[in-house]
């Protein structure tokens, strides 16, 4: 089965045979003036949805074959679209990014009692893990040597820290500047994704345990606050 | 005796310098690899461990057919050499508070210690079995050493509550959450001190 390649010699030769395509590519769509330019694009996603499907499955280095015969797209377009692995790997995270945020919504922000409020958060959260942990984890076995925590990521956890910030105002509200960095710092360390791998290890899969865990990790932190 | 068998054996003594020579560059190359390690790259490239060295890639690659097998014996050498620090500590008596600030210090300076070492570890073992068995064994037992250094606290509990005492309380000793302390969010060790002592001490108070 082949695979994407990283060997630079077949790169260069794939590259030059992509440029030479994409010269007459264009020309035909110059003479044609046809919707090219939208299929590609759909012909990308499609490609793009199942590396994801691929890597939920549990398939951490997908040949383009399989990618191929998901997506009905040709292995010579992926090879087109994508010149080396690590750029189907990290266009797939910035795909998969856009998934992750249609779960990122925590309804009823702020409403409730402490308590309330802290078991939304942790089903929440822990929703979000069941749904996202077998992707990420193949995707990121895919991906170590691209640092994609740091840049892309960057942007998902803000959104995941202001949820927390507005989550608990009320109790937050007492403290400011470095007290306050504290303890959103201190509370959000068993919300980390590697803390749910290793609670999740910890006790043996047990996701109501996990629950209970959490819970009780919000209420010694936040508790003593107000 | 003839002058023939006065004479050393030329060809051996050649043979004899080839090989100090090789074992030189090995040690060379590995060392190499380990000083670029600790200064923050993961995963070096062959290229730059030879330049660094003072070897040619080609001679790199004659000791090393695969840059994975290159990375895999320095890991292993800086291993064995970093060994005597990995030497558990006895627990110290003393109140829960005095425990937890001396546990949580030794933890500190064992994390500054290792952390390149561990990123490195942690990627050789996404694909590398061995290296994996060798950093769980390692985790396993820290985890006995705060069983032991907190048995006073832990020792009452019923098997499940045991574990989930355990999971909750050595959380923010992980390796991930050191990392995100301090890359993530720029903490530096005293900052690190204070919130992982406050964290343990609360969780061990609320048993």
């Amino acid at each position: 089965m082949e695979t994407l390649t990283s060997d630079p010699n077949v790169q260069g030769a794939l590259r030059v045979e992509v440029a030479v395509e994409l010269a007459v590519e264009l020309a035909v769509e110059v003479a044609k003036g046809d919707g090219r330019v939208a299929r590609r694009e759909r012909s990308r996603a499609a490609v793009l949805d199942a590396v994801v499907d691929l890597f939920d499955a549990g398939n951490t280095e997908p040949a383009v074959e399989d990618v191929s015969n998901l997506s009905g797209v040709s292995s010579r377009s992926i090879y087109r679209y994508f010149h080396h692995r690590d750029e189907l790997v990290r266009a797939a995270m910035w795909h998969l990014k856009a998934r992750i945020e249609l779960h990122m919504l925590l309804a009823d922000i702020g409403m409730g009692s402490l308590d309330e409020r802290i078991d939304s958060f942790v089903k929440h959260r822990l929703s979000m893990f069941t749904v996202l942990a077998p992707i990420t984890r193949a995707a990121r076995r895919s991906a170590h040597s691209l640092d994609l925590s740091s840049e892309e990521f960057g942007a998902g956890q803000l959104v995941l820290r202001q949820q927390f910030l507005d989550h608990f105002a009320l109790e937050l509200s007492t403290l400011s500047g470095q007290a306050l960095t504290r303890a959103v710092v201190a509370a959000e360390l068993a919300f980390q994704f590697d803390s749910f791998e290793f609670l999740h290890t910890s006790l043996e899969e047990n996701i109501d345990e996990m629950g209970d865990l959490l819970g009780r990790q919000l209420r010694i932190h936040l508790g003593g606050l107000r | 005796m003839t002058p023939e068998l006065m004479e050393p054996a030329p060809a051996e003594s050649r043979t004899d310098g080839r090989i100090g020579r090789r074992l030189r560059n090995h040690d060379a190359v590995l060392e190499a690899a380990i000083k670029m390690f600790s200064e923050g790259e993961v995963i070096p490239a062959v290229d730059d461990v030879a330049k660094r060295a003072a070897v040619s890639s080609r001679s790199v690659y004659r000791y090393f057919p695969t840059r994975d097998e290159l990375i895999r014996a320095a890991l292993e050498r800086w291993l064995l050499q970093q060994a005597p620090y990995l030497v558990a500590q006895p627990p110290i008596e003393g109140d829960r508070l005095t425990r937890v600030e001396y546990f949580c210090g030794q933890r500190l300076a064992l994390y500054f210690r290792f952390a390149p070492l561990a990123r490195v570890g942690l990627v050789l073992g996404e694909t590398d079995p061995l290296v994996r068995e060798i950093f769980e064994s390692g985790r396993d037992s820290l985890r006995e050493q705060f069983a032991a250094q907190f048995a006073t606290e832990l020792g009452l509990l019923a098997h499940r509550d045991w574990v989930m005492a355990m999971t909750a309380a050595t959380l923010p000793l992980q390796f991930h959450l050191f990392e995100y302390m301090h890359v993530g969010c720029g903490f530096d060790a005293t900052q690190m001190h204070e919130l992982i002592v406050e964290h343990l001490h609360l969780h061990l108070s609320a048993l």
